[in-house]
């Protein structure tokens, strides 16, 4: 597994798209940034480590583009037929998976945190570090952020292995947290009023500003991410073997 | 003897299209194997199967005496089809990205790239490359880790002549001096006669025939092949060996008799009807590899 994260690393490092999509990343991150910090004022403050962590949590754009990523990795494997290489040499389907999920779950996570970090730093300058009120909520909020990243990009990636095309791959990735809201839409069109919220990914987000002393509701946030992530790598497993590989 | 490859009535289904039927082929250690068959035949299929790119339909095969065993192919290297490189990697870097994935070390990186013919490739990217230089990178892949048995679909194509020669030199080498069982797929037989040591011929997904080189050769030398009505098959070879008696002479089948070498077939056919053999058919061979495989392959005689 090291050295197949080793490869996806110097394959992306000689990626022009990648450099693209981190280019981007960063343009919507400095943006985020200078609205959060032209929001603020003294009565209005942004703490620093509030701010650290209100840019971590966030970033869904960020996160689209790094779906996008991916699915422009395994679709480019297909395409340029370097799949069969993988596949004809023995290396395990699911491995190469889990190392694709694992190593640009990874690469979103770091620019996240650098970004993070960044808005931190200025809004420390300005406002103060701050204190962190709630450390369990924190450090909780940030393992299910984690989850949430893990679970789209592995969306994107079985959406890709299926679709084996990085547009559609992305684009049903996005789709499939949706689709209880979509269900709802559709049942209310229907007139059957539904409630599907505690399937909803976005019910569970976690933010600094319900930042508390309980956490109680981390234990359905957990489950309905793991729930999420456990459905799509074994969707993803099941496809990858029953693939014929071209 | 040792195989490196078995396959046992293997099968390939498409919907209700049958491309593989029942195929059972024995790839011998430290052997070059020719798979010989028209387009469509399921040849690729079959080294697809085999490369685990695709699940057969029904039988199995042993791959280095493993069944159901994928972490084997980790001592295989394959050429299926067009080479899959990325386009934006230099020769050099795809074989770095390729050593990582696999956990070899990037030493003999020069050496493989040298070995196809790549070694000027110098910083240009694949995109840049000839369909030739793509097809030799692509074999390079495949040479990563000194595999112990190489699967080839079609390598040569896109060579130029000196490409193909030098492909052929490269690969006897392998397998002279590495022992590396080689199976490669190929239209040309020129080429592939001079390569091989057994082949399979494929046709319409079945199996036609499986022999050695001796047995091809045997077959295809120089000489007259006699065809007689059966009742008078020992008569005519008593009669060939005593007109000839320095003329190896063989039965090839239950009407056919193989002389090897050169003699008037007008002389030999006069002789034999006067000594009342009744002959159907006179032909002289001479090397005719392409005629051999053309006639296995629209059913023609037996080995």
């Amino acid at each position: 597994m090291k050295n197949l994260i080793r490869g996806h690393i110097y394959q992306l490092k000689k990626d022009r798209f990648f450099y693209g999509c981190l280019a981007l990343s960063c343009a919507f991150l400095v943006v985020s940034i200078r609205l959060s910090l032209s929001l603020a004022s003294a009565s209005n403050p942004v703490m620093g480590i509030e701010g650290l962590f209100d840019t971590f949590f966030g970033g869904d754009i960020v996160l689209y583009i790094f779906m996008l990523l991916t699915a422009n990795t395994v679709a480019e494997a297909y395409r340029s037929g370097v799949m069969k290489n993988i596949v004809g040499r023995g290396i395990k389907k699911k491995q190469y998976y889990l190392s694709i999920v694992l190593t640009e779950s990874a690469a979103y996570v770091l620019v996240m945190l650098i970004g993070g970090i960044v808005m931190g730093v200025i809004a420390g300058s300005r406002f103060g570090m701050g204190a962190i009120a709630y450390p369990g909520y924190y450090a909780l909020a940030v393992i299910a952020r984690i989850l949430f990243v893990i679970a789209h990009i592995s969306f994107a990636l079985t959406m890709t292995v299926c679709t084996r095309n990085a547009i559609a791959g992305a684009v049903f990735g996005i789709v499939i947290p949706n689709v209880p809201k979509i269900l709802e839409m559709v049942l209310g069109f229907l007139k059957i009023p539904a409630d599907l919220n505690f399937i909803k990914i976005s019910t569970y987000t976690p933010s600094v500003y319900a930042a508390s002393n309980d956490l109680s509701s981390f234990f359905p946030c957990f489950a309905v991410l793991c729930g999420y992530l456990i459905l799509s790598v074994f969707a993803g497993f099941k496809l990858l073997k029953r693939q014929d590989i071209k | 003897m040792e195989y490196i490859l078995q396959t046992d009535n293997l099968s390939k289904v498409y919907g209700t299209k049958t491309v593989l039927d029942r195929v059972s082929i024995h790839v011998p250690k430290k052997s070059i194997y020719g798979l010989v068959g028209k387009n469509g035949a399921g040849k690729t299929t079959l080294m697809r199967i085999i490369c685990g790119l695709t699940q057969q339909s029904q039988g199995s095969y042993a791959l280095m005496g493993k069944t159901n065993d994928d972490a084997v192919r980790k001592n295989m290297g394959m050429l299926i089809e067009k080479p899959g490189i990325y386009e934006h990697m230099t020769a050099l870097e795809n074989l770095h990205y390729f050593s990582l994935l696999l956990s070899i070390q990037p030493q003999d990186h020069h050496r493989i790239l040298e070995m196809v013919g790549l070694q000027n490739a110098g910083k240009k990217k694949a995109s840049q490359f000839s369909l030739g230089m793509k097809q030799r990178l692509g074999i390079a892949i495949a040479l990563l880790g000194n595999p112990d048995f190489l699967i080839l679909d079609e390598p040569i194509n896109g060579l130029d002549p000196e490409g193909v020669y030098e492909m052929r030199k490269m690969l006897e080498t392998l397998n002279r001096e590495h022992g590396t069982t080689i199976m490669i797929a190929s239209h040309i037989l020129s080429e592939l006669h001079k390569l091989a040591t057994d082949y399979a011929i494929i046709d319409g997904g079945h199996l036609i025939d499986e022999f050695s080189k001796d047995t091809l050769e045997s077959a295809c030398s120089s000489g007259v092949q006699v065809t007689v009505e059966p009742e008078y098959l020992q008569d005519a070879k008593t009669l060939i060996t005593s007109r000839y008696p320095d003329v190896p002479c063989e039965i090839l089948s239950k009407q056919s008799l193989q002389l090897h070498e050169k003699i008037d077939p007008a002389d030999l056919n006069q002789f034999l009807v006067e000594n009342k053999v009744r002959v159907c058919g006179l032909r002289t061979n001479d090397e005719d590899i392409e005629r051999f495989f053309v006639e296995k392959l629209s059913g023609g005689r037996a080995v």
